[in-house]
Parts: C-alpha cells; sequence; structure tokens
C-alpha cells in the first residue's frame, strides 16, 4: 500500500473544443475517476481553469504513483507541471473519488509561467494554493455537484 | 519472429541488441525496405541512478520502455539495446519530425517513483534506409552514429548522413593520437628525453604604468605528429575528457617553472615572473598539483612569488579548489582567476578564493570595438565594474586579448594593472625568451 501521499499538477487541456465539449470531456474524466478511485483508495479533486487541468489527488503511495503514470498517458494532458508531490497525515479531499470544483473561463493561477519556468519555490507555493483553492471551491460546490 | 529467452531484455520484456539484431537481419530477408530506426538515450541517466539508487532507476527503465510502447503503437520494434538506450524501428514512417516531437513530450513529462518527481530528456539518433543505409542490419549502426553526433552536438535529435562516419573516424584518430602522443611524452620525460610534440610557448604579461615587462605566460602547443599545430582550444577540453590533462598540466607546470628559472632579470635588475594554466581537473587529486609545484620550486630554486598559478571558474570544484588554493599560496605561489566575465561568472568566488590577480575575459576587448555603439558602450561599462571590483577586493586585474593602442589607453584608464596580447607579442617558443627579456624596451 505505503504511505499516504498527495500529488497536485497542472496540466494542459490538449483536446480543443467548445464549452459543451470540454464539459463532455471533464464528466469524462470524473466518471472514470469514480469508476476506478475508490478501489485504489485514491481521493481528490478537480478544477478546470482556463484550459488548464488543476488536479490534486491523494492516496497510498504506490496506487498514486500508477495513477499519475496513467495521466501522464493520457493524450488529453500536455505539458504536465507536478506543483507538490508529499506525504501527508490526512486526506483534504476524504469524502470523493473526484471532487469536481468547476469550469472557469480564465486560469486562476498564472499556468504559462510556471509551466515555462523551472521555479520550484514559486511550484511549491502554487501547489499549496491549488490544494486550498480546491478545497474551498470543492465546499462551496457541496451539494451542488457531489457525485450521486 | 520467434524471439527466445537471450534476445529479450528481462528487465523490460522489450527485445534487447540480440534481437534487434535477429529483427533487422529477418527484414533484410524478407527484402523488407522503408524502415526508419530511432536510437534514443536517456540524458543523464548514470546521474539519476547514482543518486537515486538503482531500484529507482530501473523503475524509470520500466516507465519508459511502458511509455514508449504505449505513445508509439505503429513501432514495429522496440528494444532496450544497453542500460539508457532504447530502439525504435518503423516502416513506412513520413512523420519524422513529429514522431520526434511525440518522443520528446511523452519522455520529459514527470514520473512520480518512490516519492520522487524525476524528469527525463532524451536524445536520439534517426537513420533511414535509403542509398547509404541500403539494408535493415547497418541501421543500428547509423542511427547509433546519428546518436553520438546529436550528443556531441547537445541538439535532440539527428539524422544520420554517410559524411558522419569519416567524422567520427577522424574524431576517433585524434582522440587516439593525443593519448598516445601524451603516452610517449610521459615515457620520455622518465627517460629525460627531448620530445618535441608538446611545447611550451610564452607571451609576455605588461605593467600598465611602466610598460615593463611583468611576466609570461605558459602556453601548451600540440604538434600533431601528420597534422601539424593543434589549436589548444581544441586538444585541452580532449585530454580533460580522456583524462589525461593532469599529465600535461604536471609536465607545463614543471617545465614552466623549470624555464623561468633560468630567464635573466629585466635590464632593471626585477626577475620576471610565470604564470601557468591549471585545469579544474587537476583539482581532482589536488596532492598531485601540490607535489608537482614544490618539487618543481624545490629544483629550482625558482622564488615562489614570481609563480602565478591560472585557475578558470568552475563553480564544481570550489571547496577543495579554495583549499589547494590556499596550500599553493603558503608556499609563496600567487593566484589568478582566468577569464573572468566570460559564461556564468560567479561574484562569490572573488572573495571566497585567495586571489591575487584577475583576467578579464577577451571578449570584452573585442566587443570594446564592436561597430554596434550600444554593444562598445554596453561591453565599456562592463569593463569599468569589472576592474572597480578587481580594485575593491584588491585583486589586480589583467585585460588580455588587447591588440591595439586604443585598446590599451581605454584598459589602463578603466584601471588595468596589466595587460597582454599581440599589441605586444604572439606566444614566442621558450628558445627566444631569454633574448625577448634582455632586449625588451619598455614602452608607455
Amino acid at each position: 500500500m505505503g504511505a499516504l501521499y498527495r500529488l497536485a499538477y497542472l496540466s494542459k487541456n490538449t483536446v480543443k473544443g467548445n464549452r459543451e465539449e470540454i464539459e463532455a470531456e471533464i464528466r469524462s474524466i470524473l466518471a472514470s475517476s469514480h469508476r476506478n478511485n475508490p478501489a485504489l483508495g485514491i481521493t481528490g479533486a478537480l478544477l478546470y481553469s482556463g484550459g488548464y487541468f488543476c488536479q490534486v489527488i491523494e492516496g497510498p503511495q504506490d496506487a498514486l504513483e500508477d495513477l499519475f503514470e496513467t495521466i501522464q498517458m493520457d493524450e488529453r494532458h500536455g505539458q504536465v507541471t507536478v506543483l507538490q508531490f508529499e506525504p501527508i497525515e490526512a486526506r483534504s479531499f476524504g469524502e470523493w473519488a473526484m471532487a469536481f470544483a468547476g469550469i472557469e473561463d480564465e486560469m486562476r493561477f498564472d499556468g504559462a509561467k510556471i509551466l515555462d519556468s523551472k521555479d520550484e519555490i514559486q511550484a511549491a507555493e502554487t501547489g499549496r494554493d491549488l490544494v486550498s483553492t480546491l478545497d474551498r471551491l470543492v465546499r462551496q460546490h457541496q451539494g451542488v455537484l457531489k457525485p450521486s | 519472429m520467434d524471439i527466445s529467452e537471450s534476445q529479450r531484455d528481462p528487465l523490460t520484456g522489450l527485445l534487447n541488441r540480440l534481437g534487434l539484431a535477429a529483427a533487422l537481419q529477418e527484414f533484410d530477408t524478407l527484402g523488407r525496405r522503408g524502415l526508419t530506426l530511432f536510437s534514443v538515450q536517456i540524458a543523464r541517466f548514470g546521474h539519476i541512478n547514482s543518486s537515486l539508487g538503482g531500484e529507482i532507476a530501473d523503475r524509470i527503465i520500466t516507465l519508459t520502455a511502458r511509455r514508449l510502447q504505449k505513445t508509439f503503437p505503429n513501432a514495429l520494434h522496440i528494444a532496450r539495446t544497453h542500460g539508457d538506450h532504447f530502439c525504435l524501428l518503423f516502416e513506412g514512417l513520413d512523420a519524422v519530425e513529429e514522431t520526434i516531437e511525440r518522443l520528446d513530450d511523452f519522455t520529459r513529462r514527470p514520473f512520480a517513483v518512490q516519492g520522487e518527481i524525476i524528469v527525463l530528456s532524451v536524445r536520439c539518433g534517426v537513420a533511414r534506409m535509403d542509398d547509404s543505409l541500403g539494408s535493415a542490419g547497418m541501421l543500428l549502426h547509423g542511427s547509433e552514429t546519428a546518436l553520438q553526433v546529436a550528443k556531441a552536438t547537445k541538439t535532440r535529435a539527428s539524422f544520420y548522413k554517410p559524411e558522419m562516419e569519416e567524422q567520427a573516424r577522424q574524431a576517433h584518430r585524434f582522440e587516439n593520437d593525443l593519448r598516445v602522443s601524451i603516452v610517449n611524452h610521459h615515457a620520455d620525460l622518465h627517460r629525460a628525453l627531448a620530445n618535441d610534440e608538446f611545447q611550451v610557448h610564452y607571451q609576455p604579461i605588461i605593467e600598465c604604468d611602466t610598460g615593463q615587462l611583468y611576466a609570461f605566460e605558459a602556453l601548451m602547443r600540440w604538434s600533431h605528429p601528420t597534422n601539424g599545430p593543434v589549436r589548444p582550444d581544441l586538444f585541452i577540453p580532449l585530454a580533460e575528457q580522456i583524462q589525461v590533462m593532469h599529465i600535461l598540466g604536471s609536465w607545463v607546470i614543471q617545465k614552466a617553472i623549470a624555464d623561468a628559472a633560468t630567464w635573466p632579470p629585466r635590464a632593471d635588475g626585477q626577475a620576471v615572473g610565470v604564470s601557468i594554466n591549471i585545469s579544474a581537473c587537476q583539482f581532482i587529486e589536488p596532492a598531485i598539483l601540490l607535489n608537482t609545484v614544490s618539487q618543481a620550486l624545490d629544483q629550482t630554486k625558482l622564488d615562489p612569488a614570481l609563480v602565478k598559478l591560472e585557475i578558470t571558474e568552475s563553480s564544481a570544484f570550489v571547496d577543495t579548489m579554495s583549499e589547494t588554493l590556499l596550500r599553493l599560496k603558503d608556499m609563496g605561489c600567487r593566484i589568478a582567476l582566468d577569464d573572468f566575465g566570460k559564461g556564468y561568472s560567479c561574484l562569490t568566488q572573488l572573495h571566497e578564493l585567495p586571489l591575487d590577480y584577475m583576467k578579464l575575459d577577451r571578449s570584452f576587448l573585442k566587443d570594446l570595438e564592436s561597430e554596434d555603439p550600444d554593444e562598445a558602450m554596453r561591453s565599456r561599462k562592463l569593463i569599468q565594474a569589472i576592474l572597480a571590483l578587481s580594485g575593491t577586493f584588491d585583486i589586480a586585474a589583467i585585460a588580455e586579448g588587447v591588440e591595439t593602442r586604443q585598446q590599451l589607453d581605454e584598459v589602463r584608464q578603466m584601471g588595468a594593472k596589466l595587460v597582454q596580447g599581440f599589441l605586444y607579442s604572439r606566444a614566442r617558443p621558450a628558445s627566444e625568451i631569454p633574448d625577448y627579456i634582455k632586449n625588451f624596451v619598455p614602452g608607455s
């Protein structure tokens, strides 16, 4: 199983489409998360912000690393940047196979800058920011978007 | 094709080198054309292996193999031909550039392995079956030759061309000749025989204020047995790369100190110093460097204050370097930082290293005479700033590459203490130096 870890990353959506198509794509990502994650002990949250996937996943280290590798090999994700990968005491999104934090037209994090720069401190700060933002957004959306 | 156990890589389950060679041979038997082979190497994989351990390294190899399989379902074969080397074989591949792009994209994506995030980069060599590579069997050699070129030129990808063979042969021959020359030279040193292949030439360093001769910089020359003189910027990096620089470096120290001990004094009775370049490699084994200098000083009785050792900026060895330099200073030698301002100059070195001199990189002087007034101005400001810095740290500045009177006047005005360059003299053979000193007329 391995210790409990959290991984936060940004990736650019490589699939072009209108809002409806993007929503359909996100529904498909969430559906497969809800199908697969519980058995793997993975929880997390996803925000779609200005063309970027902003995702936090947490779970046992081995399962998390395997899932991350699967995400990496997904053609829909480009320019994957890991913002945080560290052991945690407790989950932030324990109730959610994959909580959905919404779709935003404007990227709330400076994605391009983070993807271009190799500044680890900036990445770590954005990682913490991403986790807390997702946490807040998920709480706001609770009851509205909670999967059945 | 039937694949035996001996043709598979046990870690990844991919074909190994033997298996790929057999597959290529089979394609030849079948008369298949239009094949393209990619040889791919993970950059700096040895570093991952040594820093993170074999288990993580093996996992990365396994994941890379999986990524390649998933990313290139159109490949006829994917093989792991060697530790961090993979090969991809395609048939009828038109989109070569796109394939390189895809290879780069998917291998650059981060790996999460045992709590670590690891990002790789790869280089590749590409060989296609065409007139110059008429058989599938020749592709592996072709793609690996192209990979070597990609590595040497630090490019992401390189395409096989027949002339690469000759270039590779020449490079190999050159490297081998250098080894042979150094080994012969080394043997001759022990037999105390003269050997003309390596020589030390000397270029004068002049005092700005008085126009007096101050010292000579010792510069190594290699005369290739058949090709003639080889530029130091070609053979010294090679000697460092093939790990023979310490032999040459020690010889130059002995030779330059011995030569300097025989030089006559200037007309005013002052002795003339010698400046010797020390390669960063020589700091890997500081004991050899320290012994060589101290023995040469003992044998010649040359005043250690006349010996200036020139080092180049190299952050990699700062710790050991600093300690070794202090020991050299204890012996009475002087230390100069060469090529200051070139590349990534680190200002902290100015006070961390026990420096007596710094040499302003010659590129600044070249830019001073640029036709672009902005560039000339920028260069002037940089020189001023560096010279001011040398004054602050009480380090004497030497301007290299002075070729014109105008350059001399400018750097002198800006505070350079010493100059060297073609304006005074090129580097001269050791035999000419005593007369050069005797006949030197101080100018201003």
